[in-house]
């Protein structure tokens, strides 16, 4: 067999392009050819500088777009890049006297202040009110939405409408798929986004101790939440003294927020 | 000029019939969601997690085509965050970051479609010196040469592609001067005494 003929072999077999015969039969070669096995190994070495000056080339063309993307200002989703630039805003020159009279007016605004909080009843607010200012809807993380078809799939519907924050629409879909943990999850988000603690409650509870779901820790800090819009406080504050108390927890800063403000 | 495809299944042909420019058109589609994903969930700074999307873009395409992932069973999205989250994972692990393991090896949302993937793959990107040497070798060919080892081993082109795409007068010569250019390669890596 000439050289040209072995070498298509071991591309073939490098390739991962030869059926099994053809691999077990030039394996079986390689052991008592030594020219065959030496050509086999310089090959391999050949590719491994082509794979590695590709991935080095392809890296660098992903780098650039990333580049590319960041200066005009595609940056991240929830981080835009270009902020808004800081004015610089000249002050106007004011009498002294003047400026004294608003720092007497200032102070007694806020010992005024100071007197009604202290005598305020101590204490939160409203509890739902307080849920859902700490409510922030989870991402679609779960399924990917291919747009374009005529037909469209009820889970797809389900997160289509959740992504649109459709959230109605979207229980409505959730509560008609399997229930699955992914579909309890999203469907206990399309609840207590609309402030149906109670509803929201009972899809978390479930999942909370999911040992085999990826978002349980999550799920028992969206409990608390919901135990907390349906007014029950203490069992919302002892779940959350649990996640905060934590360590590596996903919502332990979420939970330590929410302990300090109830 | 080709048209754009719009669905994951067509990007997913497009790609596995060699256009591996689309690569960008993937990466710009998925990135941000990525970001967002692994800077919340996954503690991730933002450079590490484009870092960790380019490398899971590079490990899918490969995937594709070596014949490893022969056909999409969920979303390119879930492949992509499968693999990406592993690359982070890995990171942290390095960093000794707040997750030191990936604690979701083995469950999740369902089946980890990572799992259908070669992930030795991803070792490759590590650098070492030999690594460095080795990837130095292919620019000591010509831009010809270059093209066409990287067209038939990388992207898995076959020849009589390859001699359309490089314009070489026929298929046969276009396999003896890829035979060629691989003889060269070799000489500059073991230097025959």
């Amino acid at each position: 067999m000439n050289k040209e003929t072995q070498q298509e072999r071991i591309d073939r077999y490098l390739l991962g392009r030869a059926e099994r015969e053809e691999r077990l039969e030039l394996e079986e070669e390689v052991t008592r050819n030594a020219a065959l096995s030496e050509q086999l190994a310089e090959t391999e070495l050949a590719l491994a500088a082509i794979e590695l000056a590709e991935d080095r080339a392809l890296k660098a063309r992903l780098q650039g777009l990333e580049a590319k993307l960041v200066a005009t200002g595609t940056a991240t989703a929830d981080t835009p890049a270009t902020a808004p630039a800081p004015k610089v805003v000249r002050m106007k020159p004011r009498a002294k006297s003047r400026r004294n009279l608003f720092a007497i007016a200032a102070t007694l605004l806020l010992l005024l202040a100071v007197g009604w909080w202290a005598l305020q009843p101590k204490g939160m607010g409203d509890p739902g009110q307080l849920a859902m200012a700490s409510f922030e809807p989870y991402d679609n993380i779960a399924y990917q939405i291919e747009r374009g078809g005529t037909e469209v799939e009820p889970a797809a519907a389900a997160f289509i409408a959740y992504e649109e924050k459709d959230y109605a629409t979207a229980a409505t879909a959730f509560a008609a798929l399997p229930a699955t943990a992914v579909n309890k999850f999203y469907l206990g988000q399309s609840e207590l986004a609309q402030g149906n603690f109670a509803a929201a409650a009972a899809q978390f509870r479930d999942l909370h101790n999911a040992d085999e779901f990826n978002l349980a820790q999550e799920s028992a800090y969206f409990l608390a939440l919901a135990h907390l819009g349906e007014g029950k406080i203490e069992a919302a504050r002892k779940a959350l003294e649990v996640i905060a108390g934590e360590d590596g927890h996903p919502m332990q800063d979420k939970a330590q927020t929410l302990l300090t403000k109830l | 000029m080709q048209e754009k495809p719009t669905t994951d299944q067509s990007l997913f042909a497009a790609i596995k019939a060699g256009r591996h420019e689309l690569l960008d058109e993937l990466y710009t589609q998925h990135r941000a969601a990525f970001l967002t994903y692994a800077q919340r969930q996954l503690y991730a700074t933002e450079d590490d997690a484009a870092d960790c999307f380019q490398d899971a873009v590079i490990a899918f395409y490969k995937n594709i085509v070596s014949g490893r992932l022969t056909e999409l069973t969920c979303g390119i999205r879930t492949y992509l965050f499968a693999i990406g989250k592993r690359l982070v994972y890995r990171k942290n692990e390095r960093r000794h970051r707040e997750r030191p393991v990936d604690p979701d090896a083995g469950i999740g949302l369902g089946n980890d479609p990572a799992d259908e993937l070669d992930l030795s793959l991803l070792n490759r990107f590590e650098d070492d010196h030999r690594k460095v040497l080795l990837a130095a070798a292919l620019g000591k060919l010509g831009e010809t040469c270059q093209q066409i080892l990287t067209l038939f081993y990388y992207h898995h082109y076959p020849i009589e592609s390859i001699q359309e795409t490089l314009k070489l007068s026929s298929p046969g010569a276009t396999r003896i001067k890829k035979m060629r250019c691989l003889d060269k390669l070799k000489l500059i890596l073991t230097p025959q005494s």
